[in-house]
C-alpha cells in the first residue's frame, strides 16, 4: 500500500508545487492524477520515488518510509517502481535493446557498470518485454528511428524489465494522437489487471480516466480538490478541479 | 509625449555612440601606428614586390645551372669601307648587334634570341686585350620568347680589330623529363671519383689541411660513427675539444671493411676498401690536436646529384611538417584522455545535485591526504615486490596469471545481481576485495610495464625500419611505470573517500542531530587544518619561507577555526552542495590554463624536458586537455535531460547514470570537438617551434629571420596544405560521425 501523508514541495524559487497533499492507494489499483498543467501532477509523481525532493510530509511504501531512505535504500525502493514519461526519455542514440536493459540498471552491481554490460538473463528479459509490446524486431534499430507510439512503448518495456510493484506514468499519452493513447493504456491496463501492479496514471483526457482508472485524486494549484471515482466527478467537482469557466470536451 | 521622449533618447544615443566610436577609432588609428606615407612610398613599393615574389616562389625543386655565354663581333670605331661581321642566326642562340660598328660613347641596339624565358642576361663589352677582361654594359631579362632588346654604351676602346659584345646568362641543366647527372669535386682532387670504390681497391686524396696543422688527426667517418683515427705519426690523443671523445669503432661499411692505410705529413691520406665497396657519405674529419677542434671536413668520394632535384629545403620541410601533424596528433590523444573525466567535473547540470552532510564533507576530506599517504605507499609496496621478480618469464606469466586470478575471485565472490541490503560483514569483505584487487592491479601494472620496457628494447634492433615500434612499446611500459604512483594515489583516495562518506551515512543514520552537531565541529577543524595545511606546503614549494609559522602553525589554526565556524553555522538538512564547489574549481582551472597560451607554456616544458617536438607536444596537450574539457563540459550542460531522469528513476547510481543516460549523448559532439581541436592543434603546432617546441615553426622562424624568404614560403605552402586538408579530412569525418 502506497500511503502519502501530508506532502508538500516548494521549488527553490518559492513556488508551492504541492501542498499538504495526502492520500491512499491499494496495492493492484488503477489511480488516475488529474489537473490542470501546472497543478503539481509530475511533482507529485515524481516525489513518490524522490526524483524530486519532497520539502515536507511523508511517503510510506509498504510499510518503508521512502522519504527519509538512505541512498541505497532508494535505490532499491526505485527499483522496484516502474517510471513512464510525457516524452518518453529514451535516450537516442541508443538501441531500442539497450534502453530496455537500462531498467535492470537498478539490480546490476554497481561495480560492473564501466564494463558496460548486461548478464544473459537479463537480454533474455528483454527480449520478453519487448515481444510484449510487439517491438521484438526493432531492437536493434535506434531509439530515434521509432515513431512516438513506439516509442513509448519501449518506455513502457524499460518500465516493466524492472519487474515493478508499482508503475508511475506521467501524462503518458499527452503527446501521442487519441489512437495511439488507447493502445499505450491498454498497455498500461494490461499490466495493472494481468500483471497486479499498481499505477500511478496522470492524464489530461477524462474520458480515458472513465474508461481506465479505478481511482482519481485531482490537484488544483497544488491542493488535493477530489478523491474518489470516475464516476463521482459531476459538473460541480469538475469546475472545482478545471476552474469555473472550464468545459469538459470529449 | 512618451514616444517623443524615447525618439529624443534614441536620437542622442545615436549622437553619444558616433561620439564614443570616433573617439575609439582614432585611438586605434594613434595606437597601431597606421602610417598611409609608408604604403605609398615607392622603396616600400618594392620591397612589397619582392617579398611577394620571393613568397610565391618557394624553394622546393633544385637546378643545377650552367653559364651560357653569346658573343657577336664588332668595330670600334667605324673604319672607311665598313667590313660587317657576319651573324650566324641559324644557330639556337645568337646575339645582333646595330649598328655592327660604332664610335666609342656611341648608343648601339643589342638584340638576343633563343635564350631562356624570363631570365636576366648581362651585356658586356669584350675589349682587345691580352688578359681575360671584361666590361659589364648593362643587364636585361628575356621575354616569355626568350628574347630580349636593350640599347648599351659603347666603351672607349678603340681597336682595329673586331672586338666582342657578349650576352652571358646562367642555364638550367636538365629538365624533369631528362634529369641530368651533376658532378661535384667534393674531395676536391680535381678527378671525377665515383661513389663507389674503383677496381684498385685504394683512393689516394689531398688532405690540404693537414699540411697546416702539423699533427692533424683524422677521423674516418661512415654516417654519423666514427670508424677509425689516425695521425702522420700514429697515435691521436687529443686533450680536448670534440675530438677527445672520439670513440673508435670497427671500420666498416655495411660489410666491408674501410681503412687509411696511410697518411703522409703533406697531406695525402691512402684509404683502401674492396672494390665496389659504396663510398657515398663517408667523410674524413680533420682535428686540431692541440685544442681538439674540428679543423676541417672532406668527403672521401665526389658527389653526384641529378638536376632537377627536389632541393633541401623541400625535403626538411616535408621532414618538419610530418613532425608537426604527429605533434598535434599526440598532444590531441593526451588532451583528450585528459579532458574525458575532468569534463564531468565542470558541468552544471551533473554537479549541481550532489550535496553532502557537513559530516560527510570533513570525512572526505580528511581521506584525501590519508588516501595519498597509503596510495604512494601501496605503489612503492608494489613496485618492490613487483622487482623482486629478476626473470622476464615469470615477469611474463604473472602479466598473464594476474588478470586471470582478478577476474575468476571477482566473479565468484562478487555477483553481477545486485540483490538485497548487504549485510555488515559482506560489507567488511566486499571492501577487503576491493583492497586486495587494488594491490594486484597496482602490482601487474608494474610488472606488466616492466616486461613491456624489456620487449620493447629487446626487439627494437631486430626490427629494422618499424624499430620505433620497439621503442613504442617499450616507453608505453616506461610511462605505466611512471604513472603507477599517480594511479595509486587517485585510486586510495577515491576508495578512501568512499569509505569515509560509508562512515558519515552509518552516524548520519544513527546518531540524533545533537550528537552529529558534537560530532561535526571536531571533524571540520581537523579537515580544515588539513586543507589548509595542504596549501601551505604549496606555498612553502612556491616560495619556500624556510620557517614552519607562516607555513604551517597559522594554516593550522586558521584552517581549523574556518572549518569549525562553517560546521557550525550549517543547517543539518541543509548539507554542503559539494557538487558546485568541485564545479567552480575545475572552471577556475580550465579557464586558466586556457588564458595562457600553449606558446607561453612551451618556455616552462623545454626548459624541463629540453628543446624539441616533446616538449611542444606536453605544452599543447595541457592547452588541449584545459579547452577540450571545457567544451566538452558544456556539451555535457546542454544535454536532454528527460533520458537521465528516466535513467535515474530505475534505481541506477550515478555512475551508470552517467554511463547510460549521458555518455550515449555526447559522444558525437564529443568526437566532433576533438576532430576540431586536432585540427587546432595542427595550427599551433606550426608556430610552437617560435618557442622552441619542435615542428615545422623553427624551421620557418630560422629562414624567416635569415632572411630567406623563398625557403620560408616552402614551409608556410607546407602549412597552408596541411591545415587545409585537415580541415577538409575533419569536416568529412564529422559529417560520417554524427
Amino acid at each position: 500500500m502506497l500511503k502519502v501523508e501530508h506532502l508538500t514541495k516548494i521549488y527553490d524559487g518559492g513556488t508551492l508545487a504541492l501542498d499538504d497533499v495526502s492520500f491512499e492507494v491499494e496495492d493492484g489499483r488503477f489511480l488516475a492524477v488529474i489537473g490542470l498543467s501546472g497543478s503539481g501532477k509530475s511533482t507529485l509523481l515524481r516525489c513518490i520515488n524522490r526524483l524530486i525532493e519532497p520539502t515536507e510530509g511523508r511517503i510510506i511504501w509498504n510499510g518503508v518510509d521512502v522519504t527519509s531512505a538512505s541512498q541505497e535504500d532508494l535505490r532499491r525502493i526505485r527499483r522496484r517502481i516502474g517510471m513512464v514519461f510525457q516524452h518518453f526519455n529514451l535516450v537516442n542514440r541508443s538501441k531500442v535493446t539497450t534502453n530496455v536493459l537500462a531498467g535492470r540498471l537498478g539490480y546490476t552491481n554497481p561495480a560492473f557498470a564501466l564494463l558496460n554490460r548486461f548478464s544473459a538473463e537479463d537480454h533474455q528479459r528483454a527480449r520478453t518485454q519487448l515481444d510484449r509490446v510487439g517491438l521484438v524486431d526493432r531492437d536493434h534499430h535506434r531509439a530515434d528511428a521509432l515513431s512516438g507510439g513506439q516509442q513509448q512503448r519501449v518506455g513502457i518495456a524499460r518500465a516493466m524489465i524492472q519487474e515493478p510493484e508499482m508503475i508511475l506514468a506521467d501524462e503518458p499519452v499527452a503527446s501521442l494522437d487519441p489512437v495511439l493513447a488507447h493502445s499505450i493504456m491498454q498497455y498500461l491496463e494490461q499490466i495493472n489487471q494481468h500483471d497486479g501492479v499498481t499505477v500511478l496514471c496522470s492524464l489530461h483526457f477524462l474520458d480515458l480516466v472513465e474508461r481506465y482508472s479505478q481511482q482519481v485524486i485531482a490537484l488544483n494549484e497544488g491542493k488535493l480538490v477530489f478523491q474518489g471515482t470516475a464516476s463521482e466527478l459531476d459538473d460541480e467537482k469538475f469546475r472545482d478541479i478545471y476552474g469555473q469557466e472550464a468545459e469538459r470536451v470529449g | 509625449m512618451a514616444d517623443k521622449n524615447r525618439k529624443k533618447r534614441r536620437r542622442r544615443a545615436i549622437i553619444l555612440g558616433g561620439l564614443i566610436a570616433f573617439l575609439l577609432y582614432g585611438l586605434a588609428v594613434q595606437k597601431t601606428d597606421v602610417d598611409l606615407a609608408e604604403i605609398q612610398s615607392t622603396q616600400r613599393r618594392e620591397s612589397l614586390v619582392r617579398i611577394m615574389r620571393a613568397l610565391a616562389h618557394p624553394t622546393l625543386i633544385r637546378y643545377d645551372s650552367e653559364e651560357l655565354t653569346i658573343s657577336a663581333d664588332m668595330l670600334v670605331p667605324c673604319p672607311d669601307g665598313a667590313e660587317v661581321p657576319a651573324v650566324d642566326t641559324t644557330q639556337a642562340t645568337y646575339l645582333i648587334v646595330t649598328p655592327s660598328c660604332a664610335d666609342p660613347g656611341a648608343t648601339v641596339t643589342v638584340e638576343g634570341h633563343g635564350f631562356t624565358p624570363n631570365f636576366d642576361v648581362t651585356v658586356e663589352f669584350r675589349p682587345e686585350s691580352d688578359f681575360d677582361i671584361t666590361r659589364r654594359m648593362d643587364s636585361f631579362t628575356t621575354d616569355d620568347s626568350g628574347n630580349f632588346t636593350g640599347s648599351v654604351t659603347i666603351p672607349n676602346r678603340e681597336s682595329e680589330n673586331f672586338q666582342q659584345v657578349e650576352a652571358t646568362t646562367s642555364v638550367r641543366v636538365g629538365s624533369w623529363l631528362h634529369r641530368v647527372v651533376v658532378w661535384t669535386d667534393a674531395n676536391n682532387n680535381g678527378v671525377r671519383d665515383e661513389e663507389e670504390m674503383g677496381p684498385s681497391g685504394t683512393l689516394t686524396l689531398e688532405i690540404p689541411d693537414v699540411a697546416t696543422i702539423p699533427g692533424a688527426g683524422l677521423a674516418l667517418v661512415v654516417g654519423d660513427k666514427v670508424v677509425q683515427t689516425v695521425t702522420t705519426d700514429g697515435d691521436f690523443t687529443a686533450i680536448g675539444g670534440p675530438a677527445a671523445g672520439l670513440q673508435m669503432n670497427a671500420g666498416v661499411i655495411g660489410d666491408a671493411p674501410i681503412t687509411i692505410d696511410s697518411l703522409s705529413p703533406e697531406g695525402a691520406a691512402q684509404i683502401s676498401a674492396p672494390a665496389g665497396t659504396d663510398l657515398s657519405g663517408a667523410e674524413i674529419l680533420v682535428y686540431n690536436p692541440v685544442t681538439g677542434d674540428r679543423a676541417g671536413i672532406q668527403a672521401i668520394t665526389d658527389t653526384f646529384e641529378l638536376s632537377p632535384r627536389l632541393d633541401k629545403n623541400a625535403t626538411d620541410t616535408l621532414d618538419k611538417i610530418i613532425e608537426t601533424v604527429f605533434m598535434a596528433f599526440l598532444a590531441t590523444t593526451l588532451g583528450t584522455f585528459i579532458a574525458l573525466p575532468l569534463s564531468f567535473m565542470a558541468a552544471r547540470n551533473l554537479m549541481r545535485d550532489i550535496r553532502t552532510t557537513v559530516t560527510n564533507l570533513a570525512l572526505n576530506l580528511l581521506a584525501i591526504p590519508v588516501g595519498g599517504f597509503v596510495g604512494l605507499w601501496v605503489s612503492r609496496w608494489a613496485r618492490g615486490l613487483a622487482g623482486l621478480v629478476g626473470s622476464d618469464w615469470l615477469n611474463l606469466l604473472l602479466v598473464i596469471a594476474l588478470p586471470i586470478a582478478l577476474i575468476a575471485t571477482l566473479r565468484a565472490v562478487l555477483s553481477e545481481e545486485d540483490t538485497e541490503a548487504p549485510t555488515s560483514s559482506e560489507r567488511a569483505i566486499q571492501m577487503a576485495i576491493t583492497i586486495a584487487s587494488g594491490f594486484v592491479v597496482a602490482i601487474w601494472t608494474y610488472v606488466a610495464g616492466t616486461l613491456l620496457q624489456h620487449v620493447g628494447r629487446a626487439i627494437q634492433p631486430n626490427l629494422g625500419v618499424f624499430g620505433f615500434l620497439g621503442n613504442f612499446i617499450a616507453i608505453v611500459g616506461e610511462v605505466a611505470r611512471l604513472l603507477l604512483p599517480v594511479i595509486a594515489i587517485l585510486g586510495t583516495v577515491g576508495l578512501m573517500m568512499n569509505f569515509g562518506s560509508k562512515i558519515g551515512f552509518a552516524l548520519n543514520d544513527r546518531m540524533s542531530a545533537q550528537a552529529i552537531r558534537s560530532v561535526n565541529l571536531p571533524l571540520a577543524a581537523a579537515a580544515g587544518a588539513v586543507i589548509a595545511v595542504m596549501l601551505g606546503f604549496i606555498v612553502d614549494w612556491f616560495y619556500q619561507f624556510g620557517s614552519p609559522l607562516p607555513t604551517f602553525w597559522i594554516p593550522l589554526i586558521v584552517g581549523a577555526l574556518i572549518g569549525v565556524y562553517l560546521a557550525a553555522r550549517r543547517k543539518r538538512s541543509q548539507g554542503v552542495s559539494v557538487g558546485m564547489i568541485v564545479y567552480y574549481m575545475a572552471r577556475t582551472l580550465f579557464n586558466t590554463l586556457r588564458s595562457i597560451e600553449p606558446l607561453v607554456m612551451v618556455i616552462v616544458f623545454v626548459v624541463w624536458v629540453g628543446f624539441g617536438p616533446f616538449a611542444g607536444s606536453l605544452a599543447l596537450s595541457l592547452h588541449t586537455a584545459a579547452s577540450l574539457a571545457k567544451l566538452y563540459s558544456e556539451q555535457v550542460e546542454s544535454i536532454a535531460t528527460g533520458p537521465i531522469e528516466a535513467v535515474r528513476a530505475t534505481g541506477a547510481t550515478r555512475m551508470q547514470t552517467i554511463i547510460y543516460g549521458v555518455v550515449p549523448q555526447i559522444v558525437p559532439p564529443y568526437l566532433s570537438f576533438t576532430m576540431y581541436r586536432w585540427d587546432i592543434n595542427v595550427r599551433m603546432s606550426t608556430i610552437i617551434g617560435f618557442a622552441g617546441g619542435g615542428g615545422i615553426g623553427f624551421l620557418l622562424q630560422q629562414n624567416i629571420n635569415l632572411l630567406h624568404y623563398r625557403d620560408a614560403a616552402a614551409q608556410m605552402l607546407a602549412i597552408a596544405i596541411v591545415v587545409a586538408t585537415m580541415d577538409w579530412v575533419s569536416a568529412r569525418l564529422r559529417e560520417r560521425l554524427v
